[in-house]
């Protein structure tokens, strides 16, 4: 290909010369890249929807590339903004999007900008900007606090936001759409594309990346990947567990399935249960030592990019991960991925799934390991449901005023705002369009005077009144809010080191404060013993005795999706209709395994049919229970077992402490309490369900734990300074978010943060909408109320897992605490 | 005057005491009510650190320890340390608030001073105790025999009453627990350990030897647990 044939830089496309470097890879343009690259041409911005490893990449980028050759040469600085919620995946999409650039000798410079970059390149990036940039949102938001924001994005043509599936549905993807939107500000003509996988609600998500200004293209690849579900089965379900969710039970039938040299991605759910098992493989298998490691997300990031050259040079055979996997890297050689433990959903699996022989067109598998019975029914539930292509939407956060008020301080930095214009370009980000402008108003006096009661007090002045525009003019302020830009996720870690120095990697600070001197854990796949703290780092040395202590990081358990929890019910029907007529010929093998676990239950209790609600009453030690099983999933559950605590307490005072998972929940009542006359289709009624579910929220602690997070995305409490001084007071400050919770619910009870805390609640924890259809579904049902003496298999897990406990109570602490005592009395 | 339907009457140390709900300890043959900790501007510590934390916590830990003193009649308020919470003392609105509260507490106000009240001994704090009309005793003063410190004696030297620890307990019952603030009596030592006065910090959890009490104060009573 002759390099003189078109000079870069002359006012016209490149396209044909691109084309020509595409077909000299060997590669021929699917129909769905012509298609981006045409509409990109056009002026149209938009999403592209198919499956990872289809090279979608490319069907955004060179389409954008192509115009630049008509770009004038005198014309310098920032054309192409590419967006990867990993900053891990940074590198190599540097280097994909660098190989046309080089091959052609096109102009163009290309460089990354994460929170790994170092400090000289930043510094080069303060004064100005490369053609083509690859950044993080947390980044592109400190990249918008800079003064001179407006003059280097005035030159942008096109955005990228790489796995916008990913970012869409949390405040991270809110944080984008407002950058976007302030992009579009500063470069009118601006094109947004979007790369995403299948989601079921692909108009909203198109329409959350380009705002409310434009109308989005669609571009769908008919390339679908068949995806192909099987399971390992336990040899004989009687040593099968009910409950848990470890799943070593099953480390002979995955020991004998794993072979290093065929390339193997193990996904666990958590990363505790990433270390267990990679532990366990290390000491059943010792001549597999350096051919199987451990990533997750809290590992050292040199430690991750070793395993992940390590899998790509086929020198690793087995990691076993979390979903510090899911997405990115290509890892070209993998040949089988395995799932240990519930899929969750049906979207998460069939990423998982493309990670194997991650190349287009070819299809993929994935080998999914029950950690007890009930997920054998969502193992035969998902692979249904991935049949009948029933992915889970994917819901922008709607007009999230802690991520506002963050970015009126970044827009404050990056030149200062005028309001109503401000306000106007707020409203073009698809989750603000119905701001109103009286909420807009309260924010702006959060950043200004600290909102509406706290007038008097100057230390909140953040962002004033300057010459006709906010701005921020306290460098304190403006330094506080650069370091705490990009805390939208995550609570406080502390890095983990051993005593000579080399670093382990990142552990949330509940667990360190937990142990005590001498102690050991598991972490990273070593056995650590705890030497202490100092300053802000951790210290371990090697361990020398064994142990089974392994950190629970917060936050990381998913509950099953929608899709899959319906799928879910209907696998049980068919199993229960198995057992009934005796027929099981035509049963997927996973329900066929299950079938036994559905004839305990009938000996034990019953099981229920479709169009019947099964409630258990079982009283024991512990208390007296009711255990009901709607098999809606965990999120309506937890709504649910809220919203009876609060409707039963009405009735009669009681305490009540609730368990809930995917399959159904669990009230606890220290004292006896008469659910079976309690349990009419009444108590299920929807009416006055907002305010119901409104005061349940107030009563138990679920909007404390949510403004936790409200407050740290807002700036209400900051998270600290690098450094080992200020650890400590990020910590104390932590410690109060509960405190300052309370404080404002007791003295400023409007507070807007307060609202969105309980709204939050309500949407997130109670997905209000499916919990009306439940309980309309459930009021509908026939009851089935049986007292059990000993715990069924669905009742078990319930009542093992006491991990998410938590307390309702409409006795008054007097009571509670007399009761305690005569229970202490009756004992002693 | 006796006890109300809420408080607790013990003796302590020879002396006989009453634990109040509104966790201060009065002292009836001296008419001294004892509190702990009042921690008086934390919440413009926390403001400084950028924690929306109004006025109100403050303005409602002073209207209670007026009420307390009026419903007992105390002669005398003595805090066991740790009047204030830090620097953030200095702040002119906190300054004016106390000043302005203060004609209104009818009796003596008197400090002994514990490791956050060491800001009061500087440069910056002159003049500042005499505006609130607070009488600065001895880090450790001896009244009919009693000790009073803040911090809680290490070695047993005689009956004590103290602050410092705000201690606070733990009750589990069938499927359910509680925190609530708790007056220790520390056996070994013999030292009575107050609950924290200040509504916004928190405690530490303790957990009773052989030998200890512990008595949880809700705001309207006060009950023995273990």
């Amino acid at each position: 290909m002759s390099k003189t044939q078109t000079k870069p830089g002359t006012k016209r496309s490149t396209l044909p010369r691109i084309r020509a470097w595409f077909a000299s890879r060997g590669w021929k343009p699917h129909a769905f890249q012509e298609e981006a690259w045409a509409l990109f041409a056009q002026g149209h911005s938009g999403l592209i929807l198919v499956p990872t490893g289809s090279g979608k990449t490319y069907a955004a980028y060179l389409g954008a590339l192509a115009e630049l050759g008509e770009t004038a040469p005198s014309a310098r600085g920032l054309r192409i903004l590419y967006i990867s919620p990993l900053r891990a995946l940074s590198r190599d999409i540097e280097s994909a999007l660098r190989s046309p650039i080089e091959d052609l000798g096109l102009p163009l410079t290309i460089e990354s900008r994460t929170g790994d970059t170092t400090s000289t390149v930043k510094g080069r990036q303060r004064t100005s900007l490369p053609s083509v940039l690859v950044t993080t949102p947390e980044s592109l938001s400190l990249l918008l606090t800079h003064a001179d924001a407006a003059q280097k994005f005035s030159g942008l043509q096109a955005v990228i936001v790489d796995e916008w599936h990913e970012l869409l549905s949390s405040k991270r993807g809110s944080q984008v759409e407002l950058a976007l939107a302030r992009l579009r500000h500063f470069a009118p003509r601006l094109r947004t594309w979007g790369l995403s996988a299948t989601i079921a609600n692909a108009d909203d998500a198109a329409r959350a990346l380009v705002g409310t200004g434009s109308n989005p293209s669609i571009v769908r690849a008919p390339v679908d990947r068949p995806v192909h579900v099987d399971s390992l089965l336990p040899g004989s379900l009687k040593r099968f567990p009910w409950a848990g969710h470890m799943g070593l039970a099953m480390l002979d039938e995955v020991l004998a399935f794993l072979d290093p040299s065929i390339p193997t991605l193990l996904f666990t759910n958590t990363r505790s249960q990433a270390e267990k098992w990679f532990h366990a493989i290390s000491m059943r298998r010792p001549d597999w030592e350096g051919r199987v490691a451990l990533h997750h997300g809290s590992i050292d990031r040199d430690e991750r990019e070793r395993v992940e050259a390590g899998v790509k040079s086929g020198s690793i055979g087995i990691v076993v991960c979390t979903s510090s996997l899911d997405l990115g890297v290509d890892f070209a050689p993998v040949e089988r991925v395995v799932q240990v433990g519930s899929p969750k959903g049906v979207a998460r699996l069939m990423q998982r799934a493309g990670r194997a022989r991650h190349r287009p067109g070819e299809p993929c598998a994935v080998t999914c390991v029950p950690t007890n019975a009930l997920e054998l029914l969502e193992i035969a539930a998902v692979r249904s449901a991935i049949d009948a292509r029933a992915v889970e939407p994917r819901d922008p956060v709607r007009q999230p005023l802690d991520v506002l008020a963050q970015h009126m301080v970044t827009v404050a930095l990056g030149g200062g705002f005028n309001a109503d214009a401000l306000f106007a370009e707020v409203r073009t980000a698809w989750s603000f369009r119905d701001l109103t402008r009286e909420s807009f108003d309260w924010t702006l006096l959060l950043v200004t005077k600290g909102g509406t009661t706290l007038s008097a007090y100057e230390r909140f002045h953040k962002v004033e009144l300057v010459d006709g525009l906010y701005r921020v003019p306290n460098k304190r302020v403006a330094q506080m809010h650069r370091l705490n830009v990009g805390t939208i996720t995550g609570p406080s870690t502390i890095e983990l080191r051993y005593v000579n120095g080399r670093s382990l990697g990142h552990i949330e600070d509940s667990f360190i404060g937990r142990l005590h001197e001498g102690q050991h854990f598991h972490f990273a796949g070593q056995t650590l013993r705890f030497v202490g703290v100092q300053g802000d780092v951790a210290l371990v040395r090697p361990g020398t005795k064994q142990t089974n202590l392994t950190p629970i990081w917060g936050g990381t358990r998913l509950p099953i999706s929608e899709s899959l929890s319906k799928a879910v019910r209907v696998a049980l029907e068919r199993a229960a209709h198995a057992v009934e007529t005796g027929v099981s010929d035509d049963l997927p093998e996973e329900l066929a395994a299950f079938l036994p676990m559905v004839a305990a239950q009938a000996r034990r209790s019953v099981v229920p049919a479709a169009n019947e609600v099964l409630f258990e009453l079982y009283a024991s030690r512990d208390g007296y229970r009711l255990l009901g099983y709607p098999f809606e999933g965990r999120l309506v559950h937890a709504g649910l077992a809220s919203l009876l605590s609060l409707r039963l307490g009405r009735t009669r005072p009681a305490t009540f402490t609730s368990t809930f998972n995917d399959y159904g929940f669990e009230l606890l009542c220290p004292s006896e309490y008469p659910f079976a006359e309690a349990l009419t289709p009444e108590l299920f009624t929807r009416e006055r369900l907002a305010q119901d579910a409104l005061e349940s929220v107030n009563s138990a602690e679920l909007a404390r734990l949510q403004f936790r997070e409200i407050a740290r995305v807002s700036g209400l409490v900051f998270q600290g300074y690098p450094g080992a001084r200020t650890r400590a007071a990020g910590r104390h400050l932590q410690a109060s978010s509960g405190l300052i919770y309370d404080v404002l619910r007791e003295f400023d009870p409007d507070h807007l943060l307060l609202a969105q805390a309980r709204r939050e609640v309500l949407e997130n924890q109670f997905e209000q909408g499916r919990l009306a259809a439940a309980l309309e579904r459930i009021a509908s049902s026939t009851f089935r109320i049986v007292r059990i003496d000993k715990p069924s298999p669905l009742a078990l897990p319930l009542i093992i897992e006491r991990l998410n406990a938590q307390t309702m109570s409409s006795e008054t602490v007097e009571a509670r605490l007399a009761r305690m005592q005569a229970e202490m009395q009756a004992e002693a | 005057m006796s006890t109300a339907p809420g408080d607790v009457e013990i003796t302590h140390g020879g002396h006989s005491f009453w634990l109040l709900p509104e966790r201060a300890l009065y002292w009836p043959s001296k008419g001294w009510l004892l509190v702990a900790d009042t921690h008086w501007g934390k919440c413009q510590t926390l403001r400084d650190a950028g924690a929306p934390v109004p006025m109100g916590p403050l303005h409602s830990d002073l209207q209670r320890l007026r009420d307390v003193v009026g419903r007992v009649g105390a002669r005398r308020v003595v805090v066991l340390g740790d009047l204030v919470h830090g620097p953030s003392a200095f702040a002119p609105g906190m300054d004016e608030c106390i000043s302005k509260w203060r004609p209104s507490l009818p009796c003596e106000l008197a400090l002994l001073p514990g490791n956050h009240d060491r800001v009061l001994m500087g440069a910056r704090a002159v003049g500042l105790l005499e505006r609130w009309g607070v009488e600065l005793l001895p880090a450790r003063l001896c009244a009919d025999g009693l000790w009073l410190t803040h911090e809680p004696p290490n070695i047993a030297s005689g009956a004590a009453v103290c602050g410092h620890v705000h201690p606070v307990v733990r009750l589990r019952g069938r499927g359910d627990s509680m925190r609530l603030p708790c007056y220790w009596l520390e056996g070994a030592f013999e030292a009575l350990v107050l609950p924290a006065f200040s509504s916004l910090v928190d405690g530490a959890t303790v957990r009773a030897c052989p030998g200890d009490r512990m008595w949880a104060a809700t705001g309207t009573g006060v009950f023995e647990c273990g």
